[in-house]
């Protein structure tokens, strides 16, 4: 089953007359249940993809469709609820709200949906679980480390059952023992719970967790990697290789 | 201030004074807003993220923000009604008045306390709404790296501020020093001189830090030619960008101040000169306005052996 399903994306910046074109028709459709990454060169517009696709940016032409339905035609309010039941995000940075606990971050995204406390509650002992954060419940952003911050954002993403996860380089600020940590439990919630994770990163480890990494250079997809019954480490080499021949390539300008 | 009242430049003061209170509350309520919420903008894109819709933010930060408000005017009249009190008995104590301090209360205050908190409120709200409706998600997660002003070289125009800023200083403190010697007999007339001087040294004070302190400063850091000690790293250059971002601020300070000692002093002058007012139309220590009387206090001091001196008039 397609969860999203992008076609002819084009994404510009700037005015009229000082334009430039990051996205230069980027066809992409991601199926139910897949861990995809996307990589490429610094600038080479990933993070503009990713806000496009998971409509915090509007995009100049072309058609994003989610769970079969337009998004680039959706008003505010469509789309607010749209992400309130089929998104989930995280970030960098964490992004998460300094005034709140751990459990209570984790619960936001429940609260405006207006879940029963004690589904609530279930759900979240469960998630909890699995990512090892269930000790830290009631502790405050300021209180964990940034690979529990992580884990934590992770929950919050995963928490409402999304139809779909976005993730900019999630482990960009981690290093390397927790954020083989997180991606372990990514993949684990991908293939258990059957989530769908769109993720960008730099890194070819991260990369390697991935069912399939998508390659953009200049605005456009380059190239694309299946893992398919490939061990991590060989799927890794691919990737690494790959990323030479990108980078060769990209030294010519 | 009853007895201030009275007079025409007593009056005006007050009225200028009084404006002056409600223009700097409201600018710098609505000032410290515009930090509250770049302060919040991150928070508030999240909502946005995880769904809630514009509006519901919106409400949401409005009944915050009026729980916040109504509970700041009415923890603030109440103190004021204690603290009137407060201050009533210890006049009263120091003044030997033998009465029992009524506790103050003046209806008209009140409401016209309400209708500027009420005022300000709606602005700060307008203010709220239009940034909410205003910004994107992405715009919303970006916020803090826009309000870290862009370091720009001093500009001519900078350096113009400045000057202007300067000038007006200036001529606001040469109409004020003309304000008591001259032609301004009517209140209108000290109102409107009252309200230029204000005005024009407050911008003036507003348009000196916003431009001149920078400029200044870049004076002296020439002269450093890029070699600067880390004492003058942490204190030169951030004191001079905090000055230029933060000038709104410094000017509500220094116009708060400027104005505590304004007042202060007038009503040091209107006592002092209460008493210079009174030696010079009652010099004596007894005035008498009939001979007979004035007879009887004669006698009475010669046989209790007073000396005197006695003018008619
Ligand atoms: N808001 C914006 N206004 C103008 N140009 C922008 C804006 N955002 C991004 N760009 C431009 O779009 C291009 C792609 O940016 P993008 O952030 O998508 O790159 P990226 O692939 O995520 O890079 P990185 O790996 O460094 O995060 C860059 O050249 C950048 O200058
Ligand atoms: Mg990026």
């Amino acid at each position: 089953m397609t969860i999203l399903d992008a076609k002819k994306i084009h994404k510009s910046f700037g005015n009229k007359f000082n334009k430039q074109e990051v996205l230069k028709g980027i066809d992409l459709s991601i199926q139910k249940g897949e861990f995809v990454s996307i990589m490429g060169a610094s600038g080479s517009g990933k993070t503009t993809l990713l806000n496009v696709l998971s409509s915090i940016d509007k995009i100049s032409s072309g058609t994003i469709m989610i769970e079969g339905k337009e998004m680039t035609s959706m008003k505010e309010k469509k789309l607010a609820e749209f992400r309130k039941n089929h998104l989930g995000f995280i970030f960098q940075e964490y992004n998460l709200l300094d005034t709140l606990t751990v459990k209570e971050n984790i619960l936001l995204p429940l609260s405006i949906t207006k879940t029963p406390k004690k589904e609530a509650n279930q759900l979240f002992d469960a998630l909890a679980k699995e990512l090892g954060i269930l000790e830290l419940s009631n502790k405050y952003p300021s209180e964990i480390s940034g690979g529990q911050k992580q884990r934590t954002s992770a929950a919050r993403a995963f928490i409402h059952k999304p139809s779909i996860i976005f993730a900019d380089e999630p482990t960009g600020a981690l290093d390397s023992k927790s954020a083989t940590d997180l991606l372990n439990k990514m993949s684990e919630l991908n293939q258990k719970r059957k989530a769908t994770i769109l993720m960008v990163t730099h890194d070819p480890v991260a990369a390697s967790y991935c069912s399939r990494v998508i390659f953009i250079k200049d605005g456009q997809i380059y190239t694309q990697l299946m893992k398919g019954e490939e061990t991590r480490q060989t799927f890794f080499k691919d990737i690494l290789k790959t990323q030479g021949v990108l980078g060769g390539v990209q030294n010519e300008h | 201030m009853d007895e201030a009242k009275g007079t025409i430049k007593g009056s005006a003061a007050i009225r200028v004074a009084s404006y002056l209170l409600v223009t700097i509350v409201s600018i710098f309520l609505l000032y410290a807003n515009t930090i509250f919420i770049k302060r919040r903008s991150k928070e508030i894109g999240l909502f946005q993220l995880i769904g809630m819709t514009k509006g519901k933010i919106f409400r949401i930060l409005s009944i915050e923000n009026f729980i916040l408000y109504s509970g700041s005017v009415i923890l603030g009249i109440f103190g004021g009604l204690v603290g009137s009190k407060l201050i009533l008995m210890i006049l009263f104590k120091v003044t030997g008045v033998q009465s029992i301090a009524a506790l103050q209360f003046s209806s008209q205050a009140v409401s016209q306390t309400l209708v500027v908190f009420g005022v300000i409120y709606l602005l700060i709200m307008l203010m709220n709404y239009r940034f909410i409706k205003r910004q994107s998600i992405l715009s919303l997660f970006n916020v803090k790296a826009k309000t870290e002003e862009k370091v720009k070289k001093v500009s001519f125009v900078e350096i113009t501020i400045g000057i202007v800023g300067i000038l007006f200083i200036i001529s606001g403190y040469y109409v004020s020093s003309q304000l008591f010697t001259s032609d301004f007999s009517t209140a209108s007339e000290f109102f409107m001189a009252m309200s230029f001087i204000l005005g024009s040294v407050i911008i003036g004070t507003y348009l000196f830090y916003k431009g001149s302190v920078s400029f200044i400063f870049n004076i002296v850091r020439k002269n450093k030619n890029g070699y600067l000690s880390i004492n003058e790293v942490l204190s030169l250059s951030s004191i001079m960008f905090r000055m230029k971002s933060n000038s709104l601020l410094l000017t509500i300070i220094t116009t708060v101040s400027a104005l505590a000692i304004g007042l202060l002093s007038l009503t040091y002058i209107s006592y002092y000169s209460a008493e210079k007012v009174a030696v010079s139309n009652v010099p004596s220590d007894f005035s008498l306005d009939n001979v007979q009387n004035a007879d009887m206090v004669k006698e009475t001091f010669t046989i209790n052996h007073i000396d005197f001196t006695a003018h008619e008039i």
